[in-house]
């Protein structure tokens, strides 16, 4: 009798929970088994995540338009068209603090020490989730040090099973071409690639006379195989950017650009107990050049009229890991060795003068690091972690060596409804190599005794609450930072005296309405101290993500605040966008996405030398965009 | 006692939640023995069977695929054994398909679940009507 009242009541359950059910759960099930909730490294710090679905409704194709929305960082654009972060109310960020990985690679070049240089405007069809991590130190990922560390992983065969065309054009006459095909073959190979290309038609603006465009043409190829525990990537990633205003002041841009190729291959093999071997190769190039209009000018200085900078740069990188848990404790250690090999050929050519001037010189660095890292439960809801790395840097070519060692220190907790984690990080960030080389002429102010960036103290914090829908966060972070390298006119790179202390909060509440769907509201701000306003000091996030039957809808409103750069006033900005896909079938969706919709978003201001002038960072426009899975 | 500090911890400080994937397979196994108070079930795969063993009472996790009532399969390819099998993947499905009663599987990027009419009828599974909407012939 028993087993049929079970019988018959599982019977009811199953009809209640499935039925026309079915479909809800399994996209329930869909959302709650992002991969993010496997990769994520709450050891590694305060860490926001672009999950697979709302990169998918946000309708997100290339990098930027997924990093202008991370609270706090303000993704803008140098003047030679290159996208830079700042932070709330200081300049642009040192280039070395952000490194940036496609699943375990690091894609830093050598020469400048970032990979946003080539890879900041980057596709992401081919990227199921991003994590943006703040105020990170690097030593749990077991790579060189950076204060951000964005994260992105690629599809996967084992999810992917099958392939997506993807194409896209905007009403400025922009396309986008997108392919990629997963398959896991009955041998046991599985294989993932993927093919892009691109042309990005940016709005040209007229200043004294000249044009400035910011065009862009990009082309990328990356490929995974993997069987059993044997897995490698390779990529190759091309691009051609207009230069924008170009070199320094005075920006009378008249062509130019940047050309850029970023190749790679990294293997891994897992070895027993938890061990695993990568050896890893990037070869890259980066031709700038810069071209300008001065007829019109008379000026009592030599300003350079064509400036033409190429750099090659060889990463050669072997790394062995290894995970213990022993009973309470779990250990995660590892070496690395890297070389880097940097060669340089600038030509320049200077207003009033019809002879060149031509530097070419090279630079080496032997990189080997030691990293441990540990982590202890007090309870299954609390734990302890704690890391150590050293880095030793060998440098030839009469820069000097150091060698410097990042200390780590954090509490984490989370039960149903609170969440808490704190880190303390005391380390450093590394000279880019193109600031300690600068060959016989020396046209870049490179100084080969620059010391890295010392951080003395950088103290994060994120406090969750969630209960039903609602859920607020709170992330603050204080950094004490000292030997900050400077650029100065008369004597090029240098290290500057005196500490840099900065701090910054984020609010943040969110209301899902379903497991998928959410309205999130942050605002954050920033100071520095002693104080500046090179940039907004505060802003306010607004971002919507909902979907209704076959309709999905995003929305964002990002309004940065008013800043006052020289004596130029920029009001507070107002980025609006909107993507809405609808989904005529499971496999094929056709959709639209309004970029800077009210045409009143972030505007960069830049010295030149008769004042301060802004452009636009982000064009208003609007995608058309089709999906069809296959 | 360690066994559940690995797996726990993982959970609690992650983030991770597999509701409605337990929901799932809780409502698959009855699905196909809504009368057994206990069904014993193996797996291939590790991490499937971490997760079986969190599942309660109703569930048991054998060692071996003989003594299983049902199999969920993800990596085994030739295995000879007239049991239900729910198929993680969908080559294994394929290969399986006259005793794969349940395909539940990734692709193209969204989990897909079926039911093989073949299989079906073979272990005299019945359906309730709106689930007849996930029946396949062949996969």
């Amino acid at each position: 009798m028993k087993k049929i009242w079970t019988g018959v009541l599982g019977l009811f359950a199953v009809s209640g929970v499935w039925g026309e059910d079915l479909g809800k759960l399994l996209e329930t099930y869909r959302i709650e088994s992002d991969l993010s909730k496997i990769t994520v490294k709450e050891t590694a710090g305060v860490v926001d995540v672009f999950t697979r679905d709302m990169l998918e409704r946000m309708q997100a194709h290339t990098l930027s338009d997924v990093l202008k929305n991370v609270a706090v960082l303000n993704y803008s654009r140098t003047a030679r068209n290159v996208t830079l972060f700042t932070k709330s109310s200081v300049g642009f960020f040192p280039v070395s603090s952000v490194r940036l990985y496609i699943n375990d690679h690091d894609m830093t070049s050598a020469s400048f020490g970032s990979a946003l240089l080539i890879w900041g405007d980057m596709p992401v069809e081919q990227i199921d989730h991003i994590e943006v991590y703040k105020g990170a130190s690097s030593n749990e990922f077991g790579n060189e040090t950076g204060s951000i560390i964005i994260r992105l992983y690629t599809k996967t065969p084992e999810r992917d099973e099958g392939g997506k065309a993807r194409l896209m054009v905007d009403d400025a006459g922009s396309y986008e071409g997108h392919l990629y095909y997963a398959h896991t073959a009955e041998s046991g190979w599985k294989t993932f690639f993927y093919g892009e290309k691109d042309y990005i038609q940016r709005e040209t603006f007229e200043y004294h006379g000249c044009d400035v465009r910011s065009d862009k043409h990009g082309n990328l190829l990356q490929a995974t195989l993997s069987r059993g525990d044997f897995r490698v990537e390779m990529g190759r990633y091309a691009k051609k950017n207009d230069e924008f205003l170009g070199e320094s002041p005075p920006y009378r841009p008249d062509g130019g650009g940047l050309d850029a190729k970023h190749a790679y291959i990294h293997m891994s093999y897992r070895l027993p107990q938890q061990t695993k071997l990568t050896i890893a190769f990037d070869d890259l190039d980066y031709h700038r050049q810069s071209e300008k209009a001065l007829d019109s000018l008379t000026l009592p200085f030599p300003v350079t009229e064509d400036f033409s900078s190429k750099f090659r740069d060889k990463i050669y990188t072997v790394q062995l890991e290894k995970s213990l848990d022993v009973g309470r404790w779990h250990f995660f250690s590892g070496i690395f060795y890297k070389y880097k090999s940097f060669e340089s050929e600038t030509n320049l050519l200077q207003f009033g003068s019809d002879y060149p001037v031509k530097d070419s010189y090279e630079g080496g660095l032997n990189l080997y690091s030691f990293y441990v890292e540990g982590k202890y439960a007090l309870t299954p809801s609390s734990a302890l972690a704690a890391s150590l790395k050293i880095d030793r840097s060998d440098y030839s070519g009469g820069v000097n060596d150091y060698t410097r060692s990042i200390l780590r220190a954090g509490y984490l907790y989370k039960d149903g409804t609170w969440s808490l984690k704190f880190f303390v990080t005391r380390g450093y960030l590394s000279v880019p190599m193109y600031q300690l080389y600068g060959g016989e002429e020396n046209f870049i102010g490179a100084n080969p005794d620059l010391e890295p960036i010392d951080v003395r103290f950088l103290g994060t914090a994120d406090l969750g609450w969630r209960k039903g829908g609602h859920e607020v966060d709170l992330q603050v972070a204080y950094s004490d930072t000292d030997n900050q390298v400077v650029y100065r006119a008369s004597q090029g790179f240098v290290n500057m005296d005196g500490n840099n202390r900065y701090r910054r909060a984020i609010l943040r509440y969110t209301y899902h309405w379903n497991p998928a769907d959410f309205t999130r509201i942050s605002w954050y701000g920033g100071a520095k101290s002693p104080a500046v306003h090179l940039s907004p000091d505060y802003g306010v996030l607004l971002e919507s993500f909902n979907s209704f039957g076959d309709i999905d809808l995003y929305q964002a409103l990002h309004m940065r605040g008013p800043y006052t750069l020289g004596d130029t006033h920029f009001d507070a900005s107002w980025d609006y966008t909107v993507a809405v896909k609808y989904h005529l079938t499971s496999d094929l969706s056709i959709g639209l996405r309004g970029e800077n919709l009210l045409n009143d978003g972030f505007v960069q201001g830049y010295q030149d030398l008769d004042g301060v002038v802004g452009f636009p960072v982000y064009d208003q426009k609007i995608w058309l965009n089709v999906e069809y899975l296959f | 006692m360690r066994l559940l500090w690995v797996v726990l911890l993982p959970i609690l400080l992650l983030g991770a939640t597999d509701r409605a994937e337990k929901q799932i397979y809780e409502s698959l196994i009855t699905l196909i023995y809504p009368q057994r108070e206990v069904v014993k079930v193996w797996s291939d795969d590790e991490n499937r069977r971490a997760f079986l063993a969190e599942m309660g009472p109703r569930v048991r996790l054998v060692e071996r695929p003989q003594m299983a009532d049902l199999v969920v399969l993800r990596h085994t390819e030739n295995l000879q054994i007239d049991r239900p099998i729910i198929a993680e993947r969908y080559g294994i499905l394929k290969r399986y398909r006259e005793r794969a009663v349940v395909g539940f599987y990734w692709k193209k990027g969204r989990p897909h679940l079926i039911f093989l009419e073949s299989a079906l009828r073979h272990f005299n599974i019945r359906l309730s009507d709106e689930l007849r909407a996930y029946v396949v012939k062949r996969p």
